[in-house]
């Protein structure tokens, strides 16, 4: 398994066209729902594939010969990526408030309605991270939900594991904060977190 | 859960665990294998063309993105790169002309008072190794949730890079307190050069100052947006490029060729974000009932900030609902990036008139 990694490391550094189109293959879909995840837009997650794929191929030269898997690699650019396109987000708004806006009511093939509540999880989920600093966000969609390590986190932001493990620390406190405070009654603030509290309560079991 | 893949040593998973039960992972998506292969073939005829003519620049590939643009800070709002002048949703003439419209001889008395007093401000020397400086403050609705949650006002610096060609650090961003490095607009694998996705002083004063010649250039050159008008599309891609240090004679063509734009208005009741009310100039994107408007002071003329509203009620929010706002606090041209005015050279402070 290692052999064969550092062996794809290799020949992606070297620029072989066939070890990219192994690691489109291997790796798009992972950083597609990676980008998803982070901005929570169908369409900035597909460019920031896209864009990602293009990247590590301007910057094949970089890779280190040994390693292991390349997908840290990957999300770590796709990271900086999602960053960009979240920090758009404030001009975002505009264009979001110009889309057609879904209706639920539309089509009731079970299908269809999984994944409308996959939708609405996707934005509630969307709100909850928006209470997080973006340290906190990135470490915890790569290491909770893409399932790197803390070592390979750490190797795709290029930061210390120490600083991986802090910044989920706190990424759990805040977020235990926020169900905590949904389960308060409703104050001024209901309107805020109400997204929270969806993220917060076990959604999982509705959506499957 | 996949620590197998690296060997590493066991890890204490307590924060992990905790935070999959807190916020469950999205369930996964997927494109359909038609776009996959779209995507796929783009990235293997940029390695071939690449691998063919290594010298020369790549191009750009990627369509631009049907949505609005990933950098946060250059403000445009570009969509894809098609140009339509396609017909207003409603108005006398059906279709959006830049023609002068008579009815809107307000708005444009306004604008010529406020390009007037523009004209006669003193232009800065910006270096191409410098950055401008904004400070702002400045927030808005959040909409991912299907309800628009306002966010509280920020405090915001941004450096901009003045370099004309393409970079992939496009400047820095500083707000409440947490410093980011603002990257190529998305899509821009070879970086983003200057012009209207990053408008650097310099490409500023390139601009046309005959208001008939930039207003047609702004007509053939902003993105097109298909949940926009013309009219409105432009009319915003001049607010994109307010807001920051502009020579002078290049902002009062731009305003001189927003009054030219069909439905501009007078807003006397403007007030940017901080409440500071001052002359107003606004449009209706009509389509979807949304207001924006541009402050400028009473007494100077200088633009204030600017205010986006829904003017009908929407899925999201009522009718009357802020959607962003934005107060300009300072302006300058600095050294560095992360460099704060106080002692550089061409500080121009706002709002202390």
């Amino acid at each position: 398994m290692r052999d064969s990694e550092n062996d794809v490391r290799r020949r992606v550094r070297e620029g072989d066209r066939e070890a990219f189109a192994q690691l489109y293959d291997e790796f798009a879909r992972a950083v597609y729902n990676h980008g998803l995840r982070l901005t929570g837009d169908w369409s900035t997650a597909e460019e920031i594939m896209s864009d990602t794929f293009l990247t590590a191929w301007r910057t094949h030269e970089r890779v280190q010969e040994d390693g292991g898997s390349l997908l840290p690699w990957l999300l770590g650019i796709a990271t900086h990526k999602a960053d960009n396109a979240r920090r758009g987000a404030r001009r975002r708004q505009l264009f979001l408030a110009r889309q057609p806006q879904p209706r639920v009511e539309e089509d009731f093939a079970p299908r269809t309605v999984g994944r409308i509540d996959d939708a609405r999880y996707l934005r509630a989920v969307q709100a909850a991270l928006s209470r997080l600093r973006r340290q906190e966000r990135e470490v915890l969609a790569l290491c909770v939900w893409s399932g790197l390590d803390y070592q390979q986190t750490a190797e795709a932001l290029g930061i210390a594991v120490g600083t991986v493990r802090s910044r989920l620390s706190r990424a759990r406190r805040k977020l235990a904060q926020l169900a905590a405070e949904e389960r308060e009654p409703p104050t001024a603030r209901g309107e805020m977190t109400s997204a929270a509290a969806i993220a917060a309560l076990p959604v999982r079991e509705e959506l499957t | 859960m996949n620590d197998k893949a690296t060997g590493a040593s066991p890890e204490r998973h307590g924060d992990r665990d905790e935070i999959a039960r807190l916020l469950p992972a999205p369930a996964d998506w997927d494109l359909p294998r038609g776009q996959h292969l779209r995507r796929k073939d783009l990235l293997m005829h940029h390695i071939d063309h690449d691998q063919v003519a290594p010298t020369r620049p790549a191009r750009r590939l990627l369509r631009p993105a049907v949505l609005a643009p990933a950098t946060a800070l250059v403000l445009a709002c570009a969509v894809t790169a098609g140009i339509t002048l396609n017909g207003s949703d409603r108005g006398p003439a059906g279709t959006a002309s830049h023609g002068a419209a008579t009815d809107m001889q307000p708005a444009a008395a306004l604008l010529e008072r406020i390009s007037d007093a523009t004209e006669k401000r003193t232009d800065p020397t910006v270096r191409d190794d410098q950055f401008l400086y904004t400070r702002e403050k400045a927030n808005g609705a959040d909409l991912t949730s299907g309800k628009a949650v306002l966010g509280p006002l920020v405090d915001r610096e941004t450096w901009s890079a003045q370099e004309p060609g393409p970079l992939r650090t496009l400047g820095m961003t500083r707000e409440d307190g947490e410093t980011s490095r603002i990257n190529a607009n998305l899509g821009d694998t070879n970086g983003t050069p200057a012009g209207l996705g990053r408008p650097t002083y310099h490409w500023l004063s390139s601009l046309p100052t005959d208001p008939d010649k930039l207003l047609a250039y702004l007509y053939a050159n902003t993105p097109a947006a298909e949940s926009r008008e013309r009219d409105q599309a432009v009319f915003e891609q001049i607010g994109s490029l307010l807001g920051g240090l502009m020579p002078p004679r290049t902002a009062a063509a731009l305003y001189r060729a927003a009054a030219k734009i069909p439905g501009v208005t007078p807003a006397p009741k403007a007030r940017d974000a901080i409440g500071r009310q001052g002359l107003g100039i606004a449009r209706d994107d009509t389509r979807y009932g949304i207001r924006t408007e541009w402050i400028f002071d009473k007494k100077d003329y200088s633009f204030l900030g600017s205010r986006t509203y829904l003017t009908k009620d929407a899925p999201y929010a009522k009718a009357g609902a802020l959607l962003s706002s934005e107060a300009e606090l300072e302006h300058a041209v600095v050294d560095r990036a992360g460099q704060q005015p106080g002692d550089a050279k061409g500080t121009q402070n706002k709002g202390q008139n």
